[in-house]
């Protein structure tokens, strides 16, 4: 053991100060970069929707203007963005019920059974939504579904892997004996359902539902092709102003409009979760 | 390979709470200081500003009197080991043991020649290609601290390393220390919360409570003659007997016991440890003290007799905790003697 | 059936109903025998001829293939930046996982703002000659730009969900070791998120490749990328354009289907070998012969 306390000589030298002044430049550098990755395509947004005339070249807009931001209270405005809540809550509802039941179905199947039904529920990831819309648009119109619902049900289609997903996970960590002791101390199965199970997946359903409801908040191919243009959600509006050559201050608005109801729902959610926990 | 460490002042806050206040504590060359204290005591705070990896509110950290405070924990040439192994899942065992070589730019080769040395030293030779996962969780700290040693560094600071292990696997990690103590001669700063444990391994005893250092000293007087009562506590000292000092020597119920020629006059509290306690018997020549058995609580080879000593005039009434070999044929309610067994009683002036 | 078959059966059936029909109806009109009007009749013409759609496969597969690229190596770096930055690191950590609910739409619009001929970074730049027209190119370089930026915070958050617990004591590990900063991105780090990147990277691969929004407001009128020249062929009045339509939606389903049997070939290799490395929680005791033991001390 001789060879072991002579050693080699002793690792990681002092640095020059050089070098140490680089090493503290660089994560600035990075950080910087990363930062206006970030941020950077959201300025134009926020600038164009008070933006009153802003010609090229100026940086900043010369007239400012809350024009853009009047029409987003007006009735087509509105009533578009009522229909896209009710279809984002409509997903909201069916994708996660749906999947919550899957999960915990699949859970209690033998192994096999599962894997092929996990299989088929995730399945709707791989297929590209335009193609799943496309065929289907066929069946759902010779069936008469009307055409609110039948994007419904292909959007419900689309989220069901991630809530399923979500649930899986869940209750991979989900310890079935709070079950036990809850009914050990006199819980009825119903209530050990709605004051246990349900209480203890609550972030699990929140985060289920926030994605589900992102599905059909912010669906644009799905409603155009099945709805041809007559069902008028925010994401529509958006899509023929971004389309259409000055049409900045208004996709600007719009943008901000389908932005910040799930920004809010997000940060809603991120503070009941932080309620429940133990300061740590 | 060792240096000498210390902390000048040291102080930090998390925020508005006081971790460490003003921390001044030297560790000698090869010796080992044991950081003991409950958890919230600041005592892991103190090991990673000492690594490098918490840069101090205030104060200075010292190797070989040089400042290295505003070093990073890359360039601090300090071994660092967690109570979880922290290997690296991705890295076979030898690779794990070889990473401070190669970050410091040694061939694949060299480094894995000079892990393998270490591997040795910590009795897993065998064991180079496995991958972390397939090692037992005493194995997994072997190599965690062979890697730490590899690293060849000028101090060793281990966060609570064994406290996740079973008590055997414990054992052995202590005779494993001991040995690369003889071995390698490290500067060892060791942070546990186990009485026991700091004693076993360190040279010396830093008791830290609230961020402050209560008493730092070798391992036998820390425990026989503790600077204050909560030490004494946080030693596993179960009696604190108040009396008065005068001529010599401390008066209570526990009766006239001698104490060191320094002591100050006036009220003081005896704290004789529970091993150094006896019970006599009627026909012992020794003097005692009378009382009654309150408490008999056995624990294996040894028990716990609390004895309610008969107060003297103008005293108080004091229970004292006895360890005795054995179960005692003893009942609460029972009369019992207690006598100090040969050595100097230690006096905290009130 | 038993319960937990009654459970499941609504969204599995759901699933295989749209999802089925979904895929024979496009089979059966891309080979004409369901025709919008008129009788049926049996033809291969929406299949072979095949130029367009070679040519549209080719554009979405590069579209996807140098997204993907881009978005990986930009959340990797923020995930890294954020594990090794501290506070900073952190904030942009949860500034870039704050733009995940921004649909694509809106993401494609915001994009197109910022990169036009006159957008917001020439301005920025003080409208220099030149300036690369970055909207509506052959390179489809604004389109990409718009999925890297979206799903590149998408890596990020999968990274950091998968490795945040062990990277943070890991990496101090390593620096206590001796390992810069760089070295413990590259040595501690990446080795950790191989898997995670690996899982991200298949999920944003398939999803650009299916995208629609981005290369339609973002891209040139041709070359089209498989979905937007199907969605036109859809929308098409020459009733004949259908199978073409759905022979295009067909291709882009097998690309798919393949591309993630490919990939999850390969993140089961990789997982396989990460398996093996992966910490047991067993304690025994150690195997070692005492007389080994106690030898050491000698």
């Amino acid at each position: 053991m001789s060879a072991l306390a002579s050693g080699p000589a002793r690792m990681g030298s002092r640095r020059p100060r050089a070098a140490l002044s680089l090493r503290r430049v660089l994560p600035v550098v990075l950080g910087t970069a990363l930062l206006i990755w970030v941020l950077l395509p959201l300025v134009p947004v926020a600038l164009w929707s008070v933006a009153g005339e802003w010609r090229a070249p100026a940086v900043l807009p010369e007239a400012w203007s809350s024009q853009a931001l009047t029409t987003l209270v007006s009735p087509e405005v509105l009533q578009a963005g009522l229909r896209s809540a009710a279809l984002g809550l409509g997903v909201a509802v069916t994708g996660t019920v749906l999947g919550a039941l899957a999960a915990f179905g699949l859970r209690q199947l033998p192994r096999t059974q599962a894997r092929i039904l996990g299989f088929i529920l995730l399945a709707p990831l791989a297929i590209p939504p335009f193609a799943l819309v496309m065929g289907a648009n066929v069946l759902l119109l010779s069936a008469r579904v009307p055409t609110f619902a039948a994007v419904l049900i292909v959007l419900t289609v689309t989220a069901l892997p991630y809530t399923a997903y979500m649930f899986h996970v869940a209750l991979a960590s989900y310890d079935w004996r709070f079950e036990e002791v809850a009914r050990t101390l006199g819980a009825s199965p119903t209530r050990v359902l709605l004051s246990v199970r349900m209480a203890l997946l609550a972030p699990a359903i929140a985060r289920a539902g926030f994605l589900a409801f992102l599905v059909g908040w912010s669906d644009y191919i799905t409603t155009v092709l099945i709805g041809g243009g007559q069902l008028r959600t925010l994401p529509m509006l958006l899509g023929s102003a971004a389309s259409t050559t000055g049409g900045e201050q208004l996709t600007a608005a719009l943008s901000l409009a389908m932005i910040a109801p799930p920004v809010i729902l997000l940060i809603l959610l991120a503070r009941w979760g932080q309620r429940g926990r133990s300061p740590q | 390979m060792s240096s000498s460490l210390s902390f000048e002042s040291i102080s930090h806050r998390f925020g508005t709470e006081q971790v460490l206040d003003d921390i001044t504590l030297t560790v000698p060359e090869s010796s080992c200081v044991a950081l003991l204290g409950a958890s919230g005591s600041g005592k892991s705070t103190l090991l990673r500003i000492a690594a490098g990896l918490l840069d101090p509110s205030a104060g200075a950290v010292l190797i070989d009197g040089e400042d290295v405070t505003a070093l990073d924990a890359e360039h601090r040439e300090s071994g660092l080991m967690f109570q979880r192994p922290l290997l690296f899942p991705h890295l076979s065992v030898v690779d794990n043991v070889a990473f401070a070589a190669r970050m410091a730019g040694r061939t694949k080769a060299e480094a894995r020649r000079q892990a393998r040395e270490y591997l040795e030293l910590v009795q897993l030779g065998e064991y180079a290609r496995r991958m972390p996962g397939e090692l037992s969780g005493g194995q997994e700290q072997r190599v965690a601290l062979a890697r730490a040693l590899a690293r060849q560094p000028r101090i060793l600071l281990l966060d609570e390393p064994f406290s996740s292990l079973d008590l055997r696997l414990r054992e052995d990690m202590y005779d494993l220390i001991d040995s690369i103590r003889d071995q390698l001669r490290p500067t060892i700063v060791l942070v546990t919360h186990d009485r026991r444990e700091a004693a076993i391994l360190a040279d010396t005893i830093a008791v830290l409570d609230h961020g402050r250092i209560l008493q730092h000293a070798p391992v036998a007087r820390i425990h026989h003659q503790p600077a204050s009562p909560a030490v004494n506590r946080i030693l596993g000292g179960l009696n604190e007997v108040p009396g008065v000092v005068r001529a010599g020597a401390h008066h209570s119920p526990l009766g006239r016991i001698p104490v060191p020629q320094d002591t100050p006059e006036g009220p003081g509290l005896l704290m004789p440890r529970q091993e150094s306690l006896q019970l006599t018997t009627d026909d012992d020549a020794r003097p005692g003290a009378r009382g009654t058995v309150t408490q008999v609580r056995p624990s294996g080879a040894h028990s716990l007799v609390r004895v309610e000593l008969e107060p003297g005039p103008g005293e108080a009434p004091v229970t004292v905790a006895i360890e005795v070999t054995g179960t005692p044929a003893l009942r609460p309610g029972d009369a019992a003697g207690v006598a100090l067994g040969g050595v100097v009683g230690w006096v905290v002036p009130l | 059936m038993s319960r937990a078959a009654l459970l499941a059966a609504p969204a599995v059936l759901l699933v295989v109903l749209v999802l089925g029909a979904a895929l024979l109806t496009a089979l059966l009109q891309s080979l004409g025998l369901l025709p919008l009007f008129g009788e049926p009749e049996f033809s291969t013409a929406a299949w072979t001829d095949g130029g367009a759609l070679v040519e549209s496969a080719g554009v979405s597969l590069y579209i996807a293939t140098t997204s993907t690229l881009l978005a990986v190596v930009v959340g990797f770096l923020i995930a890294a930046y954020a594990l090794t930055a501290g506070r900073g690191g952190r904030l942009i950590a949860a500034l870039s996982a704050a733009t995940i609910p921004i649909p694509h739409l809106v993401a494609s619009g915001a994009i197109g703002l910022l990169l036009t001929d006159a957008g917001f970074l020439a301005r920025l730049l003080g409208m220099p000659e030149g300036f690369p027209q970055l909207v509506g190119t052959d390179w489809w370089t604004a389109a990409i730009l718009e999925f890297a930026w979206k799903e590149s915070a998408f890596v990020a958050l999968v990274v950091l969900g998968g490795i945040s617990r062990s990277a943070a004591a890991l990496s101090e590990t390593a620096a206590t070791l001796g390992a810069s900063a760089r070295q413990r991105i590259l040595h501690v780090i990446l080795p950790l998120a191989r898997l995670p990147l690996g899982v991200a990277g298949l999920v944003v691969f398939v999803y650009t490749f299916g995208s629609y929004e981005a290369p339609w407001l973002l891209g040139p009128v041709a070359p089209e990328p498989l979905s937007v020249r199907a969605v036109r062929l859809f929308g098409s009045v020459d009733l004949a354009a259908r199978p073409e339509a759905m022979a295009t939606a067909l291709t882009s389903v097998g690309i798919a289907v393949a591309v993630i049997g490919l990939g999850v070939l390969g993140l089961a290799l990789l997982a396989r070998g990460s398996r093996r490395r992966s910490p047991r929680r067993s304690q025994q005791h150690s195997q070692l012969p005492s007389s080994r033991r106690s030898g050491a001390g000698s």
